[in-house]
């Protein structure tokens, strides 16, 4: 099980980068701002202002040039009519009511006194309407400046929007070049190098890598994704190694069932030839003794005693073809194990030391087991037995015995001669024997040794298995289960 | 000495003339009587204003305007007459002939004839081509006669390019449709004659004038003091002064029929600036600086600061 992924981001942030990036371009464009576009606002509203100024100082000449010359006329006008007006009422003037010159002096100067008063007071509304005009007419100027200053100053603010606009509009560009640029660097290269070891991954290709080096955040992904390649790696392995293990296993498990199934059948056949042997034994027996008993005659006596051994071993065979058919009783009771084994090595350690066998014995303390210690007692002398004769001209037995999980494991190692791997196969069963070319049929054997061995293990809820290499040894291993308490 | 003065209506023309009559005799040191007597615009009343002055003992009687004169000729023909503020004596009937009446009838006219009035005219309103005229049915002998004159200069004078548009009230009520009518025919100015009606009801003149930005001109001195732009009129005060001089001749022995009516030579212009500013008219400058008398009451309110 793989531990999760540390999903902190390391190093600099994304985000942060990309908001980096940003006020760099803020920064560049109001340097621009600062450097270009104001001093260019600035030198384009001043010409304008002067333009204005210019254009007022004009028009304002313009307007006193008119009225100064409209005066000098109206004057003009006004002593021309002022004379023509006198000269007309001199002609009406009624000379006859005036007998003296006086009178008449009188009359002219009273009427030109009226003329003039009259003169006066339309000079006064004159000047009046006059200043009335000419304020309407500088009023209109003033009017005109004020549109063209309005007018600048629209015209100005235009500019200034239309500048305002361009500007946002240059940022943005800049801004979304920039952020683009960035995510492509930042964001979409990197993804795609990583699309691309995801396919070559999909594709089975574990040994691929990923050449991301940022230390933001696809960084991180791409180091997880690191990290996850190479649990993935060790997990295919893993998996062909067991897969490989799985096979062996399934072959071993193959073979020992198909040895257990053979075993099994040889058992039921054995036990079989036992029961019916034992009867027919026992019968023969029983007449040899009689005969035995009535004998006098001595040869006679010598073959009965033959008979008679032959069939206390053909007994003894019968009952050992029965404990390999796990049809013997026995009476199952907690031991030890260690001491078992430690006395089937002192049973045999004369027989060691006369082959010149040294043995190593490494036995933990308390083996418990639940079984018919006889039986086990038998099986251990079996084992040592087979690795003392394996061993004819002396070399090592190694005893170990120790807990291994919920079993008891004993293990009996030879130097010896070893097993050919074609015997490999037949070895535990019944009547099977690699001593068959002995000149002695007692040093044959039977070929039921291990075959015993192998019932009284399966007996016993247990299992033995043996490594061989000939010429150089044989490994026996036990393993029963664990007495608990 | 006794002399009638009779007057029709009160109109200003009547008074200042009269006002000058007075001074005539006071300057020519003549010491007289002036009976006076005015109609009031009423026919019974102009009738017993006469015989009254007949019963007084006058040896001239002054008739004050057109009307007074007709009427002191048809009812007092046995005292020597002058007439005086009249317009055109001959069209009106008064006498036969501005040489001279042939009968006691003598008399003063500030008669201003076309060929004055039109170029002052059209230094209120340059470029007049069309202009209306307004009078009435009841008073309109005076006026009738300023546009008899006025077609006949028309007529005999090439290159004038102007029209004159009539349009008639019969009485007060009906002004102000003949205004509408004068207006319709897209009349460049209204010229105000000298109409009594008229110039009785000019403020419902103006009104529609106004509305339509076309103004007013005239030739009687009532409308051109209150809301016509553009006066052309003569010195009242020195017609009556004339119309002095010409009595003092009758009663010095000379017969009034032999004598020709007086006229003058000069006449005054009178620009009402401040109905020209109501009105929304700007007068021509020229014209503020040709003008005799200019009528502005307001003085320092409007300028412009």
């Amino acid at each position: 099980m793989t531990a999760p992924a540390d999903l902190t981001p390391r190093g600099t942030h994304l985000a942060q980068k990309l908001l980096f990036a940003v006020l760099a371009l803020s920064v560049l464009l109001l340097v621009v701002l600062w450097s270009f576009v104001g001093p260019s606002l600035s030198t384009s509203f001043r010409d304008r202002s002067d333009a204005l100024v210019q254009h007022s100082i004009t028009a304002m000449r313009e307007l006193a040039t008119r009225h100064a010359t409209q005066h000098r006329d109206l004057q003009k006008e006004l002593v021309g009519h002022t004379t023509d007006a006198r000269r007309r009422a001199l002609l009406d003037l009624p000379f006859s009511l005036y007998r003296e010159p006086e009178q008449l002096r009188a009359a002219i100067e009273r009427d030109d006194q009226d003329r003039a008063e009259r003169v006066h007071r339309n000079l006064a509304v004159l000047s009046l309407e006059t200043e009335r005009r000419a304020g309407t007419q500088i009023q209109a100027v003033l009017e005109d400046l004020q549109y063209e200053q309005e007018r600048l100053a629209e015209t100005f603010a235009v500019q200034l929007r239309t500048m305002h606009a361009e500007l946002c509009a240059l940022f943005l560009a800049a801004a979304v070049v920039v952020l683009g640029l960035g995510l492509h660097r930042l964001v979409v290269r990197p993804v795609q190098q990583l699309r691309a070891a995801t396919r070559r991954v999909a594709a089975g290709d574990l040994a691929t890598s990923v050449s991301v080096q940022s230390q933001d955040e696809i960084g991180a992904l791409a180091q997880d994704f690191s990290t996850m390649l190479q649990q993935l790696r060790s997990s295919r392995s893993a998996l062909a190694d067991l897969n490989t293990n799985l096979e062996a296993q399934v072959a071993q498990k193959t073979h020992e069932l198909a040895q257990a199934a053979k075993m099994a059948s040889l058992g039921t056949l054995a036990g079989g030839l036992a029961h019916e042997f034992h009867n027919l034994i026992g019968g023969i027996r029983g007449c040899a003794r009689d005969v035995r008993a009535d004998e006098t005659d001595a040869a006679t006596q010598e073959t009965l005693d033959v008979i008679l051994r032959a069939t206390d071993r053909a007994t003894a065979i019968v009952h050992q073809l029965q404990r390999f058919a796990k049809q013997d009783k026995r009476q199952f009771a907690r031991m030890a194990l260690d001491q078992v084994a430690a006395d089937a090595l002192l049973l045999l350690e004369p027989e060691a030391r006369r082959r010149r066998v040294t043995v190593h014995r490494s036995l933990d303390a308390n083996l418990p087991v639940l079984g018919d210690e006889d039986a086990l007692h038998q099986v251990v002398v079996n084992l040592v037995t087979n690795a003392l004769q394996a061993m004819p001209h002396g070399g090592e037995l190694r005893v170990h015995g120790r807990i291994d999980g919920d079993r008891v494991e004993l293990l009996v190692a030879d130097t010896g001669c070893g097993i050919d791997a074609a015997d490999m196969p037949r070895i535990f069963e019944p009547f099977f024997t690699r001593r068959a070319d002995a000149q002695d049929p007692l040093q044959r054997g039977t070929g039921l040794g291990l075959s015993v061995t192998y019932g009284i293990v399966e007996a016993h809820g247990g299992s033995i298995a043996v490594q061989s290499t000939v010429s150089m040894g044989s490994t026996f291993t036990l393993r029963v289960p664990l007495a608990t308490s | 000495m006794r002399l009638g003065v009779f007057f029709w209506h009160d109109s200003p023309n009547d008074q200042i003339t009269f006002a000058g009559i007075e001074n005539g005799f006071q300057a020519a040191g003549r010491a007289v009587l002036f009976v006076e007597r005015r109609a009031n615009g009423d026919r019974a009343r102009a009738q017993l204003a006469l015989t009254e002055l007949r019963a007084a003992g006058c040896r001239l009687l002054f008739a004050m305007g057109t009307q007074a004169a007709l009427l002191a000729q048809e009812h007092v023909p046995e005292i020597p007459l002058v007439f005086t503020a009249v317009a055109n004596p001959v069209a009106s009937g008064i006498t036969a002939a501005w040489t001279g009446s042939g009968t006691s009838v003598a008399g003063a006219s500030y008669w201003i004839g076309p060929a004055t009035l039109v170029p002052v005219f059209r230094l209120a309103v340059p470029g007049l081509q069309r202009l209306g005229m307004l009078r009435s049915e009841t008073s309109g002998v005076v006026s009738r006669a300023e546009l008899e004159a006025m077609r006949a200069w028309i007529r005999t004078t090439p290159g004038t390019a102007l029209q004159v548009v009539e349009a008639i009230a019969q009485n007060d009520d009906d002004v102000e449709r003949a205004v509408a009518a004068l207006l319709q025919q897209g009349v460049q100015a209204i010229w105000i004659p000298n109409d009594f009606t008229i110039y009785q009801n000019l403020h419902l003149v103006t009104k529609q004038a106004t509305a339509a930005r076309v103004p007013l001109v005239a030739t009687a001195l009532a409308a051109a003091r209150n809301d016509a732009i553009l006066g052309a009129t003569v010195d009242f005060e020195l017609h009556g002064r004339r119309t002095a001089a010409l009595a003092l001749r009758i009663l010095d022995g000379e017969e009034p029929g032999a004598l020709p009516v007086d006229t003058m030579h000069g006449f005054r212009i009178l620009v009402n600036v401040d109905a020209a500013r109501r009105a929304g008219i700007e007068v021509p400058l020229s014209l503020l600086v040709l003008a005799d008398e200019l009528i502005a009451e307001e003085t320092t309110d409007d300028r412009p600061r």
